[in-house]
C-alpha cells in the first residue's frame, strides 16, 4: 500500500498528456459500458432462441414419452440437430451462390488469384491507418495520435464487378450461419438445463409429518 | 449504480468474448459436418420414399396420447345421450280368434273381471233399435261354396267393353 503514493508521486505528466489520459479513462469507460450493452443484447437472443427447444421437447415430456434425463437429452440433440441443419440452409445456399459466382468468373476471366475482399472495399470509405505517422507512443502503449486522411471513398470499377456481388453474399451467409450456429448452442445449453431441471423432485418445504396419517401409517416417534 | 453494472458485465465480456469466440467456430465446424450428415439421412430418407424429415418414434407416441387425451376431454365434456330402443306396432288388427287389445280381460276362471261392477257402454245418438242388415251383421254364419249358383252370371266388365 505503501508503495502506490511513491509510485504516483514519480509521474510527472504534462497538462497534454493529463488530458489525454483522461480522454482515454471515459473512452474505455464508454466502450465496455458499449460492450456490456452489447453482451446483454446477445444473452436476451439467446434465451430468446433457446424457446425452441422446449416447443420441440414439451409434447414428449408432457405425455411422458421420454422418461429420464438420459433419454431427454438423447431426443433434444437429434432433434436440435435436425433443426440446426435446416436453419443453416438458407445461409449455407446464399455462402453457395457467393462461391459459385467467385468460382465461375475466375474461371472465365482468369483472376483466380484476386482479393475479391480488397476488390470490394472500391465501395467503402478508405482511411490511411496504415500509416505510422498517425500514431504515438503513450505510457509505452502505441495509440492513434489522430484520425488519419481519407484515401477514397467509394467507387465503382468494372472489372471488380463479380467482387461486388460475391463479397456480399458470403459475408451476409456467413453472419447468418454464425446466428443460426448461435442458436444451435443456446438450445444445446437449455437442452443440457431442461434435462436436470424437468425430471427433478424438490424436497423444498416438505415436511415428513405433514402427510395424511389416514392414508400413510405414520412416522415412528424421532429422538 | 446500472452504470456501473453495465461497465463492470462490459468488462466481464470482453474478456469472455475470445472464448465464445472459439466456441462459436468450433460449432460451425461442428455445423458443417452436421450440415452433411443430416443431408446424406435426408437423400437416404428419399431414396426409401419415406418422408424427407420423418417425425421421430417419440412424437408419433407423443401425438397419439395427446389425441387419445383430447377425444376423452371431447367425450366428457359432450356425454352421449341415453339410448332409447322404440319398437313400432304395426299389426293394428290382431289375427282371427284372438282377443282384441283393449278388449274384456277375461281371467282364468272364464268370468269377466269387471262384470257387475262397470256399466255397459252405451253407443251415441237416439236410442233406436238397430235392424242387422245382413247375416254377417247379425252374427249368423255364412256358408261360403266352392261353385257359384249361376256360373254365367261371373260376367267380366272389361271383356264385355271391348266386345
Amino acid at each position: 500500500m505503501m508503495l502506490f503514493p511513491h509510485i504516483f508521486a514519480s509521474i510527472e505528466m504534462s497538462e497534454n498528456d493529463k488530458k489525454a489520459l483522461i480522454a482515454l479513462v471515459i473512452l474505455l469507460v464508454v466502450l465496455f459500458v458499449l460492450i456490456g450493452l452489447i453482451g446483454m443484447a446477445v444473452r436476451k437472443t439467446m434465451n430468446y432462441q433457446a424457446r425452441r427447444a422446449d416447443t420441440f421437447m414439451h409434447d414428449v415430456t408432457v405425455t411422458h414419452v421420454v422418461q429420464t434425463p438420459h433419454q431427454f437429452r438423447a431426443l433434444g440433440r437429434k432433434k436440435n440437430a435436425r433443426l440446426y441443419y435446416k436453419q443453416s440452409l438458407i445461409p449455407g445456399g446464399v455462402i453457395a451462390i457467393g462461391v459459385l459466382t467467385w468460382v465461375i468468373y475466375s474461371w472465365v476471366v482468369g483472376s483466380w488469384g484476386e482479393n475479391i475482399f480488397a476488390s470490394f472495399s472500391d465501395l467503402l470509405f478508405v482511411w490511411d491507418f496504415g500509416n505510422p505517422n498517425y500514431y504515438t507512443d503513450f505510457f509505452g502503449i502505441t495509440i492513434l495520435k489522430q484520425w488519419p486522411a481519407l484515401l477514397h471513398g467509394p467507387f465503382i470499377q468494372v472489372d471488380h464487378i463479380a467482387a461486388y456481388i460475391e463479397v456480399p453474399l458470403i459475408v451476409v451467409g456467413c453472419l447468418g450461419y454464425l446466428l443460426v450456429t448461435q442458436a444451435y448452442i443456446s438450445r444445446v445449453l437449455q437442452i443440457e438445463k431442461r434435462s436436470r431441471d424437468v425430471f427433478s423432485k424438490s424436497l423444498e418445504g416438505y415436511k415428513a409429518n405433514d402427510i395424511d396419517t389416514s392414508k400413510v401409517p405414520p412416522l415412528p416417534p424421532s429422538d | 449504480m446500472q452504470f456501473l453494472k453495465m461497465f463492470g458485465l462490459g468488462i466481464l465480456y470482453a474478456l469472455l468474448f475470445p472464448f465464445f469466440l472459439v466456441i462459436l467456430a468450433l460449432f460451425a465446424v461442428y455445423g458443417i459436418m452436421n450440415f452433411f450428415i443430416e443431408f446424406i439421412i435426408m437423400l437416404i430418407n428419399f431414396f426409401k420414399g419415406k418422408k424427407l424429415f420423418a417425425p421421430y418414434p417419440e412424437d408419433e407416441k407423443a401425438f397419439a396420447i395427446l389425441q387419445q387425451l383430447q377425444q376423452a376431454q371431447l367425450n366428457a365434456m359432450n356425454p352421449k345421450p341415453a339410448t332409447t330402443n322404440v319398437y313400432v306396432q304395426q299389426n293394428y288388427y290382431p289375427p282371427h280368434g284372438h282377443q282384441p287389445l283393449g278388449g274384456t280381460p277375461t281371467p282364468l276362471n272364464g268370468a269377466p273381471i269387471n262384470q257387475g261392477r262397470l256399466s255397459q257402454q252405451q253407443p251415441y245418438g237416439p236410442n233406436e233399435q238397430i235392424e242387422p242388415r245382413s247375416a254377417f251383421d247379425a252374427g249368423h254364419p255364412i256358408e261360403i261354396t266352392n261353385q257359384p249358383a249361376d256360373p254365367t252370371s261371373i260376367i267380366e266388365p272389361r271383356t264385355e267393353e271391348k266386345k
